[in-house]
């Protein structure tokens, strides 16, 4: 190992085509949405210095409380995605598993798929008196609720068509893990008797932690930040207004109500609270990850 | 190191290739002919336009006009970014809540020219602010009652004429609704237009005052117009809440479940290639209380402010407002032309149907009840008025606490 | 296909719900607007109406925005390509200041939702003259934070050995980049060369805002125009969404074993 603490020239070389873009089109946005959260601001250019008034009104906006609650709640069901992933990459994994590239092309259709079509035929589905879900829990004596517009139930409609949408990408993350454990170790566990589900527990979990890590850091991350597939599903209908998640709130106080300033305040905090529990997470990583 | 200047050359070539792309398309200089962008918001009118656009390029050859349709649910995003940085197209359509704000922010070129007697009154209204007409009305929206025939006629129940009464209308919905396993009518918190906004101007009620500054939801004639779409869903004679969420109110009508349907004009397109299509006729709206039967709405046609060109800009809306352009809408079947007496080109393109009485409605209609926060007050009747139809209040109540939070937002809007 | 019986059935099970709704949507095209929107549903096209496909073609002019699409997507993906893999190396072995911070900033932009930055960038990209160009819509998206994190841990998951001998016979850090590492991250490189063609193929928002005229729209905004103020048209929407999903479909089915490598030699730290 060099003693250098730097390496001089070479790692700017490599950097700045990243730093100029990064500057001119993240940074300098950024700092500017930072200035504007500071301000009134409708859309067409005069802009008004109110110091900490858009934080404030925040803090008691009822509105507030409600997205981040249901975006939360969003969030806690769509973690659901990373066990489940977990199971169905370590099905597919198995040495010798025949069909494994058809099994894989059909978790990851949906990650692929338009979200517009997404919206039209999940909204199909989930017809309360006429969708397949519906009629498929008929058959056994259970009659489902109008998914998209009972208070409760609709969130979870929307975080199901979430895992829908994303399981595919976080199977093919996980497979990639489980590719990257030797086979030597189930070999000598099996040699010492070790059961599957012991061999999963003591072998390939642990293993798995920082693909785990890595999975969890970004499912986190997209679940604060659902807008789009809310706005879809559940736009024009009854619920739109109680289902609303952070940006949802963000996106219609700034484009709906004409409040920028407002609106970047509330964009502020979505960024803060999102790198806040990012920050909790690569501090307690270190509890449960293990790298080799 | 070669390669390293290869890679840096490919790089420097790769950045010319993206700023040739722009040069390409930098706006045509004045000098000789001048482009304009238009912008709309639905993509079934490209093709009828391209031919509108040509008549004009007949008369003003030195005008290039640069059409663009913009997908509905993105269109007034994409406005907002491009008026924050003063870039909003020569020319687009606007309908009446944005008209007021682009205008009250001075976004929109006022028009000086346009003879506001060729236009349904309650039109010109909309679009007129401070004493000024700020856009061109291209459409009427007025709304009539399609309705089912065979259904009618199954349930022994006469069909709608001109002159019925909401009495009659609501008799025939309960009957149909009772005798056939039908819904009689549809009605949902989010289809004002449509529905609840008629009969509250029938009953003599409003939704926002004249003036914009209260909100109407606290009278009590605009509680009789809600009042009666929400005890035809309690009565099962429209379907809940619910079921129009899932299921939207056209689709009951065209697979022949629902006896009426409150719409626009715009629905001839659908329902006449539909399999019941002969099933199909229309009527005008049921008399109220008060004189009036609808409200009149209709998207038109601004121009910004901040065009560079904007003596073509208006040269262009002008010709949109004429009876030409608006002839060449009308048979195009995308809507009534907004022209006085221009509207036999609309009808004429669907002789099925007697939809004659759509512009005569215009005459005396209330202009659609928008104000600069319509779309906040919009999500705001959604909210309260779910409340009414889902019987969580009584519908004074939901209308009473609607009222309040309305006035709240009116109250915040520049004057 | 005996010894695995059980993990058969979970995956063609779970697998089929999975698809089901492509099923849906491919049967769907074939029906008229009319049976889409029938009360009660049917599931079977009573006519095989090839009408949506017909209607996609007349409406959008689809092979040009296809081929926009096509162009934004190349030009993203190498353009990212390049910038990652430079970046990711940087942060994962070379020592330079304020790197710590850097690499926060880099973060960050994963944090931050989509439209909150539209309206400055959207200034940003005027001053520059770029609306309406490629150059407006490619260059904005081209520091790719989620690239520039999983390439370095990609780097920081290869055995410095062979750096450090690269170094001793006297290469600079530019050739062992270029000579040595450059080669061994080919498989993370076409990992997220297929993520960046996935997501540049399907942006909606930033090119509907930049681009002003048909021609030089993106499928992805050219399809969205099938939703109307009224309603819309779903069997050309579904058609026309089925068409633009199919090149995908076949790019994964043809690099999906790549992909999985990739990420597994990242090891994901």
């Amino acid at each position: 190992m060099s003693a250098r603490r730097h390496d001089g020239v070479w790692p700017w070389i490599f950097m700045t085509p990243i730093l100029v873009p990064l500057a001119i089109f993240f940074l300098w946005p950024l700092l500017r949405t930072l200035y504007y959260s500071f301000t009134t601001w409708s859309f067409f250019g005069e802009v008004r210095w109110t110091g900490l008034d858009n934080y404030e009104r925040l803090l008691s906006d009822p509105d507030f409380t409600l997205a981040l609650g249901n975006t939360a709640i969003y969030t806690l069901i769509v973690m659901l995605n990373v066990p489940i992933a977990v199971y169905l990459a370590a099905l597919m994994n198995r040495p010798g598993l025949r069909l494994r590239a058809l099994y894989r092309a059909l978790y990851f259709l949906p990650v692929v798929t338009m979200p517009v079509a997404v919206a039209i035929v999940w909204r199909m589905l989930y017809s309360g008196d006429f969708g397949l879900i519906n009629a498929f829990l008929g058959l056994f004596g259970i009659q489902g609720p109008y998914w998209l517009s009972t208070p409760g139930v609709s969130l979870v409609a929307v975080a199901i068509v979430g895992i829908w949408l994303s399981l595919g990408f976080n199977i093919i993350v996980f497979s990639a893990g489980l590719n990257g454990i030797p086979p030597e170790l189930y070999e000598a566990a099996a040699i010492d008797g070790a059961t599957p589900w012991r061999q999963f527990r003591s072998i390939t979990l642990p293993l798995l932690t920082p693909t785990l890590f890595f999975v969890t850091v970004l499912t986190l991350i997209g679940g604060f930040q659902v807008f789009d597939l809310i706005f879809v599903m559940l736009g024009t209908g009854p619920n739109a207004e109680r289902s609303q998640t952070l940006v949802y709130f963000f996106y219609s106080e700034g484009f709906l109500h004409n409040d920028k300033g407002y609106a970047t305040a509330i964009g502020i905090v979505i960024i803060a609270l999102i790198a806040l529990l990012t920050a909790l997470q690569f501090r307690l990583q270190r509890r449960w990850v293990h790298y080799a | 190191m070669n390669r390293h200047l290869a890679a840096a050359a490919a790089a420097v070539a790769f950045c010319l290739v993206l700023s040739g792309c722009a040069a390409d398309n930098a706006p045509a200089e004045k000098k000789g002919p001048v482009g304009i962008d238009y912008v709309i918001w639905d993509a079934n009118a490209l093709k009828p336009y391209k031919e509108i656009i040509a008549a004009f390029a007949k008369q003003r050859p030195d005008i290039t006009v640069n059409i663009q349709a913009l997908p509905w649910e993105q269109y007034w995003t994409k406005l907002q970014t491009q008026a924050s940085s003063k870039s909003l197209p020569d020319v687009f359509w606007v309908n009446e809540p944005n008209a007021a704000l682009y205008a009250a922010n001075g976004a929109l070129e006022p028009i000086t020219s346009l003879p506001a007697e060729n236009f349904p009154r309650g039109l010109i209204d909309s679009y007129t602010s401070g004493g000024k007409l700020y856009a061109s009305p291209r459409e009427i929206g007025t709304m009539g009652v399609w309705y089912n025939k065979r259904l009618f006629d199954k349930a022994g129940v006469a069909h709608p004429r001109k002159g019925w009464t909401q009495a009659d209308f609501l008799d025939a919905a309960r009957t149909i609704s009772k005798k056939l396993d039908v819904f009689g009518a549809a009605a949902a918190p989010w289809t004002g237009q449509e529905t609840y906004y008629n009969t509250i101007y029938q009953s003599g009620g409003e939704v926002v005052s004249a003036d914009k500054r209260r909100s109407g939801y606290d009278r009590p004639e605009t509680i009789a117009g809600i009042k009666l779409w929400v005890d035809l869903a309690k009565e099962g004679v429209s379907p809940s809440v619910q079921q129009i969420t899932d299921t939207p109110v056209p689709q009951y009508f065209t697979s022949g479940k629902l006896a009426m349907m409150w719409s626009g004009p715009w629905n001839v397109n659908t329902l006449k290639d539909a399999k019941l299509a002969g099933d199909f006729a229309v009527a005008p709206m049921p008399k109220g209380s008060s004189g009036l039967v609808t409200t009149v709405q209709g998207g038109a046609d601004a121009v910004s402010a901040q065009s560079e060109h904007k003596e073509a800009a208006q040269a262009f809306q002008a010709f949109l407002g004429s009876k030409t352009a608006q002839e060449l809408f009308g048979a195009a079947g995308l809507g009534i032309p907004a022209f006085n007496g221009s509207s036999g080109s609309f009808t004429a393109a669907f002789p099925q149907w007697d939809l004659t009485f759509f512009a005569e409605q215009a005459a005396n209609a209330a202009p659609y009840p928008a104000s600069i926060s319509a779309e906040a007050w919009n999500k705001l009747e959604n909210e309260y008025l779910t409340k009414a139809w889902r019987g969580e209040l009584s519908v004074e109540e939901a209308c009473k606490q609607l009222a309040a939070a309305m006035n709240d937002v009116l109250a915040a809007e520049p004057k | 296909m005996r010894k695995h019986l059980g993990a058969h059935l979970v995956l063609l099970g779970g697998g089929l719900i999975m698809v089901s709704p492509f099923v849906y949507q491919v049967l769907a095209t074939f029906m008229t607007n009319d049976q889409i929107t029938s009360v009660p549903p049917t599931l079977w096209p009573t006519e095989w109406d090839l009408g949506a496909y017909a209607a996609v073609f007349a409406q959008i002019p689809f092979l040009r925005q296809l081929l926009n699409t096509v162009v934004i997507t190349v030009l993203t993906t190498v353009a990212t390509l390049v910038l990652c893999a430079l970046g990711g190396y940087a942060f994962a072995r070379m020592r330079f200041y304020a790197k710590g911070p850097l690499f926060a900033l880099v973060l960050t932009m994963l944090m931050v939702p989509g439209t909150l930055l539209l309206i400055p960038q959207y200034q940003t990209v005027q001053s520059f003259g770029w609306l309406d160009s490629f150059a407006g819509i490619v260059v904005p998206g081209l520091v790719n934070a989620f690239g520039i994190f999983m390439m370095r841990q990609f780097f920081l998951g290869l055995p410095r050995e062979l750096e450090e001998a690269a170094r001793l016979d006297g290469a600079n850090p530019g050739q062992v980049f270029w000579h040595v590492m450059l080669p061994l991250a080919r498989p993370g490189l076409s990992a997220l060369a297929i993520l960046t063609v996935m997501a540049s193929w399907s942006s909606l928002l930033w090119p509907l805002v930049v681009v002003n005229s048909q021609d030089m729209m993106p499928l992805s905004v050219g399809l969205a125009s099938f939703t109307g103020e009224h309603g819309t048209q779903f069997p050309s929407m579904l058609a026309a969404s089925l068409m633009a999903m199919l090149p995908i479909v076949i790019l994964f089915l043809v690099m999906q074993r790549r992909v999985i490598e990739g990420i597994a030699f990242s090891g994901l730290k």
